[in-house]
């Protein structure tokens, strides 16, 4: 904790506030400005540079009747809970690791979760890219090897999808169908150092006589993750999940890499924040893509609320 | 009573857990895999053996030289954007925990508000505005506008960290220096940073791994091609028409240099760090 | 201690590569003259193709020995970031002094950021001194007289064309000499088809994969659209009273709201089953395919042909390890069993327009140098540069094309070209919704006749309103224009520059709104259909 101090030392003190001057104003100029004027300006008819139209609340009015917004909160909706899903090899290869006897093994485990994290993200997903890519395409190189193509094809005809095709390779970005699966199968096995790092730290907390005791009470792994692990980490994946929410809901920096601007083919990967950086940097929209964005942050500030309010840690 | 059979039947759960790390291990290390062994390939040898690295002999060296030619401006500039970012922020975030840290100062609580208040703010359509602004600046086109926006990105994350970390330090050190009459400057240098060590490691480390990943803010704010960072760099070599793989994969992989060097010599720290910062927050 | 001293060496050869990288930005090598004056002028375009950036830079050397205060430097921009780097560039007021028109430009924006050059080119072009082309305007110095970078709507020039366009098929020569014993191209579409059967067959036989056409969500409709538009040419003569040379969308949608034609009419029906008989021999799943896919596999020798446009030809013919041969798209003859009822014959290329057009922007901060350097680009001299370095189809009348150019220069000789089927924002969408059924296995023109025929009226309706909306805008924006000219020549009565110029004004104002008028006609009588179904 801060020490307390009386009003009359912190005049003296006076000079410590100089610490503080330089953060609040990049942070003020930075973070604060942009924000309110983003507000300021979604009543506006803004091209982008000095000319700007007041209208109002046309854009809000005009976001009501964008098809295009709210088919990308579908699109977002299905990435937020596969993402979740997405969650579960960092907690599970979390606790593998924390499993293990040996420290040494251990510590070597995790120094190797770092090593993907040397290569920057964008090279990974851009390696990923190469892998989707249909006629060079890895992934469907490997589906083909492993007959699973062949499988594919089948339960392609069983429930009529229409993408999967004997001797026609597989466009996993160039056919609309496929672009949601494409978003969520990325960076299989979809491990994050940083994440499992985190988990890990979070189950050291748990002693090994704890371990003894269940031993000797026969509990199955399952019974000891779901009761002992599960619930220590707790904090940590309630602050991944958190994380990830806001992340993944304004998030469009991957859709941008992999389809491009226009949400890819049919527009199918379309999500909220690519529509939003679409409507200005393409459209040349400022003010409507300021609505968009205000909308959006509106939207992430509700769900941070009721996340607060309703699902309560006790720590 | 029945005692459970001690080591052998443990030595075997081991393994099974072995295996499956190491399983789940591999698949997350093949992209670099394939990064690496396509490297070295022309696009004929590609098609041709897909999976398997190509025979010493028949390695492709011209791929990376091709890859410096085409990477090394891009990395040069993200080079310089991140360390001047990196130190930057640490700078001013380490000024502003210290304030923050310290002392209860009269009005302190209300500024923690306002920068708690930031990261709870989705900066969605910050981009836009951000925009117009680095225009009234005259910024556009610089490298600059990267740093700044580098620096004051990472300060609410670090002040958050670096505050928490700086209020477990014992108080009896800062009252000793205080007596000895040292100042607040003084006083962060010979104590804070010494014994911050691994956590300002670890921020420096995110912040930089963050500057380096950004795409997003170099592709608005950059015109000339000669100030691309690899983000944009990466985009643009995406969008030449008909791609030889094999530079494309040395590109990558020279874009990694910097980064495994510094991971090559400082990733005990940075594991370090990560799980004694992590089990504060 | 063993890491600190790992630490230390990582920071230190960190803290190199920053200096070094420091080094460079600060200090960059100048290229150039001696002067501390010198003048960069900055070009962008996104022809990212082999040959063009080459082209360009030879051409800027030439032009800085002319002006050795002069700087010029390109920059390039893949086609997908082109639009929004374009918009943060324009609006940002950092744009290059001169750049490529076309992608991510609309007549706003054009209006907005780009300086009309109609007085300039009027006059001829001081760079093509010494040549024949010396005292003519420079707009009559190019092959199509300059309409490539004439903006309809807003009555200007706008850019100056480096090339011109044309779309062929190309051939591997080797394969084919392997599949047929000779190398010679098929030049009906009858010859053609038999060749893709032929291919077909011996692939089969070797057991190799081979496919007759590499196809591409890109390449594949270039090739069908063109090969569909020959079967309407006799339909559109007999529709339209007038004999019109070239479709009109707007005449198009009428005649569709009036029943004249439906999707359902044999000419039709016999377009899209030509469509789908090409479409059988391209690349499987060719529309989810990308152009770059098509062109790998055309030159890892996978295919036998590949159809695109000239544009590609450097890039194809520099990857390619054979022999690339070029030809015309086969159209079907007259006498073609199948075809020939319901085509006239070839298709012209007297239509085409040139390309790669540069326009100058308004916020350069040296207009001057770069109108100047504009104008170089399109002088005679230059554009042989352009089209021996390039291999591209030279824009300006005198210059010979470089020998791999030559079989791309547009061939006059043929027809005018029967009308598309509509291509229109929701016309687009209700095709592409239902492309499978053409294309796909289960496909035939009958079912993607009839989905055509649920669908397009709708389509039409809104695609006519909002096409109605614009031209009423645009004819509006004219009317400041005439306005404001014929005050001036109130004003000025004997001045015949202005008159000139009210003339053409009120001209375009009148072919502003004959399209409109033609649009609403075309909206009435879709409405009424609609209506009385």
């Amino acid at each position: 904790m801060a020490l307390p101090i009386s009003k009359t030392k912190a005049l003296l003190e006076w000079k410590l506030y100089l610490f503080i001057v330089p953060s609040m104003v990049l942070v003020a100029t930075f973070s604060y400005y942009p924000t309110i004027s983003a507000i300021y300006h979604s009543f506006f008819l803004w091209g982008g540079g000095d000319t700007k139209e007041f209208v109002g609340l046309k854009n809000f009015t005009d976001i009501l009747n964008d098809k295009v917004f709210w088919t990308s909160f579908i699109t977002i909706g299905i990435l937020v809970i596969a993402n979740i899903f997405r969650m579960i090899p960092s907690i599970f290869l979390a606790v593998l690791i924390h499993r293990l006897k040996s420290d040494r093994w251990q510590y070597w485990y995790r120094v190797l979760l770092v090593v993907p994290m040397i290569v920057p993200g964008l090279v990974t997903l851009f390696i990923w890219k190469f892998f989707f890519d249909p006629n060079l395409g890895v992934l469907n190189a490997a589906l083909d090897a492993s007959h699973l193509k062949v499988m594919l094809v089948h339960l392609d005809k069983f429930f009529g999808w229409g993408v999967f095709f004997e001797g026609v390779p597989t466009a996993w970005l160039g056919e609309p169908a496929l672009i949601i699966p494409a978003l969520i199968i990325w960076g299989f096995p979809w491990i994050g150092a940083v994440g499992v790092l985190i988990f890990l730290a979070g189950l050291q907390s748990i002693g090994a006589e704890i371990y003894e005791a269940a031993d000797l009470d026969g509990v199955t792994s399952l019974q000891k993750f779901l009761h002992i692990e599960f619930p220590l980490i707790m904090t940590q994946v309630r602050l991944s999940m958190v994380l990830m929410l806001i992340g993944t809901l304004q998030g469009y920096g991957l859709q941008f890499l992999l389809l491009g601007p226009d949400g890819g083919a049919g527009g199918r990967g379309m999500v909220p924040g690519l529509w939003m950086f679409n409507r200005a940097f393409i459209a040349g929209e400022f003010g409507y893509a300021c609505a968009l964005g205000l909308f959006l942050f509106v939207f992430i500030l509700g769900l941070t609320w009721i996340n607060n309010k309703f699902v309560k840690v006790d720590k | 009573m029945n005692t459970p059979p001690a080591k052998p039947l443990r030595k075997t759960n081991d393994l099974s857990k072995h295996i499956m790390i190491w399983a789940i291990l591999a698949l997350e290390l093949l992209p670099f895999y394939m990064m690496i062994q396509i490297s070295l390939k022309t696009n004929k040898m590609f098609f041709e053996n897909t999976w398997l690295p190509a025979l010493p002999q028949d390695w492709v060296w011209k791929n990376y030289v091709d890859a410096f030619h085409l990477v090394i401006p891009f990395v040069a500039n993200s080079v310089v954007v991140a360390v001047t970012a990196t130190i930057g922020a640490l700078f001013f975030s380490l000024l502003g925990a210290y304030f923050f840290a310290r002392y209860k100062m009269p009005g302190g609580n209300a500024l923690w508000a306002a920068f708690l208040l930031i990261m709870l703010l989705p900066g969605v359509a910050n981009i836009v505005t951000l925009f117009a602004l680095l225009q009234s600046f005259n910024l556009l086109n610089t490298l600059w506008a990267l740093i700044i926006l580098g620096v004051a990105g990472g300060q609410v994350f670090c002040i958050y960290v670096l505050r928490n970390f700086i209020e477990e330090l014992p108080k009896d050190l800062f009252e000793a220096a205080e007596m000895d009459g040292a100042s607040h400057l003084k006083q962060l240098m010979h104590i804070v940073i010494p014994m911050s060590g691994p956590i300002i490691g670890t921020l420096a480390i995110l912040q930089f791994l963050g500057s380096w990943n950004d795409f997003l803010l170099p592709l608005v704010v950059l015109r000339d091609p000669q100030l691309f960072t690899i983000g944009v760099g990466l985009i643009y070599l995406d969008g030449e028409y008909v791609k030889q793989w094999g530079s494309v994969m040395a590109a990558f992989f020279v874009a990694s240099l910097p980064l495994l060097i510094i991971f090559l010599f400082t990733m005990k720290l940075f594991v370090r760090g990560l799980s004694s910062g992590a089990v504060k927050g | 201690m063993r890491e600190r001293i790992l630490n230390g060496i990582g920071i230190g050869l960190l803290a190199i590569c920053f200096v070094v990288a420091l080094g460079r930005i600060l200090w960059p090598k100048e290229r150039g003259s001696t002067g501390e004056d010198v003048v960069t002028i900055r070009i962008a375009h996104w022809q990212l193709e082999t040959g063009v950036r080459e082209a360009l830079e030879a051409m800027a050397r030439e032009y800085e020995k002319l002006h050795p205060d002069v700087r010029i430097q390109q920059i390039p921009i893949p086609e997908r970031i082109y639009t929004n780097w374009l918009i943060t560039q324009l609006i940002g007021g950092t744009a290059p002094d001169i750049i490529q028109i076309g992608i991510g430009m609309t007549e706003e924006r054009i209006a907005r950021f780009f300086v009309p050059i109609t007085e300039l080119v009027e006059q001829p072009n001081p760079y093509n001194k010494g040549t024949a082309l010396e005292e003519v305007p420079m707009r009559n110095t190019f092959f199509d007289g300059m309409q490539g970078g004439y903006q309809e709507n807003l009555l200007e020039y706008y850019s100056v064309p480096l090339s011109g366009t044309s779309i062929r098929v190309y051939y591997n020569l080797e394969l084919l000499k392997e599949i047929t014993g000779s190398d010679k191209l098929p030049t009906s579409y009858r010859e053609f088809i038999d060749l893709c059967k032929t291919t077909a067959a011996f692939a089969k036989a070797n057991k190799r994969t081979i496919v007759p056409i590499a196809g591409s969500k890109y390449n594949g409709p270039l090739l069908m659209s063109a090969l569909f538009s020959s079967q309407t040419q006799k339909l559109m003569d007999k529709l339209s009273p007038t004999g019109v040379l070239l479709s009109d969308s707007a005449l198009t949608a009428e005649w569709f709201a009036e029943n004249k034609w439906t999707p359902n009419s044999p000419e039709v029906l016999s377009g899209l089953k030509l469509m789908r008989e090409v479409s059988e021999f391209l690349s499987p799943g060719f529309m989810q395919l990308q152009r770059d896919d098509a062109t790998f596999y055309f030159v890892q020798g996978r295919s036998l042909m590949i159809c695109s446009g000239s544009w590609d030809s450097t890039s194809i013919q520099s990857q390619a390890p054979f022999a690339v041969g070029v030809g015309r798209i086969p159209f079907p003859t007259p006498d073609d069993p199948i075809y020939g009822p319901f085509t006239k014959g070839r298709i012209s290329e007297a239509g085409t327009l040139s390309a790669v057009n540069f326009g100058l922007v308004r916020s350069s901060a040296n207009p001057a140098i770069a109108q100047d350097f504009l104008l170089f680009l399109g002088s005679q001299p230059a554009n042989r540069v352009w089209t021996n370095v390039s291999r591209w189809i030279p824009s300006v009348v005198g210059v010979e094309p470089h020998p791999a150019a030559a079989p791309f220069q547009p061939l006059m000789d043929g027809y005018a070209p029967g009308f598309p089927l509509p291509n229109q924002a929701d016309a687009a969408r209700v095709y592409n919704t239902n492309i499978n059924d053409l294309f796909g296995p289960e496909g035939s023109p009958q079912k993607f006749a009839d989905r055509l025929a649920e669908g397009l009226l709708e389509a039409q309706k809104s695609d006519l309103a909002r096409i109605i909306r614009s031209t009423s805008m645009n004819s509006k924006r004219r009317d400041t224009v005439v306005a404001s000219l014929a005050v001036q020549q109130a004003k000025d009565p004997g001045n015949t520059q202005l008159a000139e110029k009210l003339d053409e004004a009120l001209q375009s104002i009148a072919s502003i709104e004959r399209g409109y008028y033609l649009n609403k006609a075309a909206l009435r009588a879709t409405e009424t259909a609609a209506a009385n179904p």
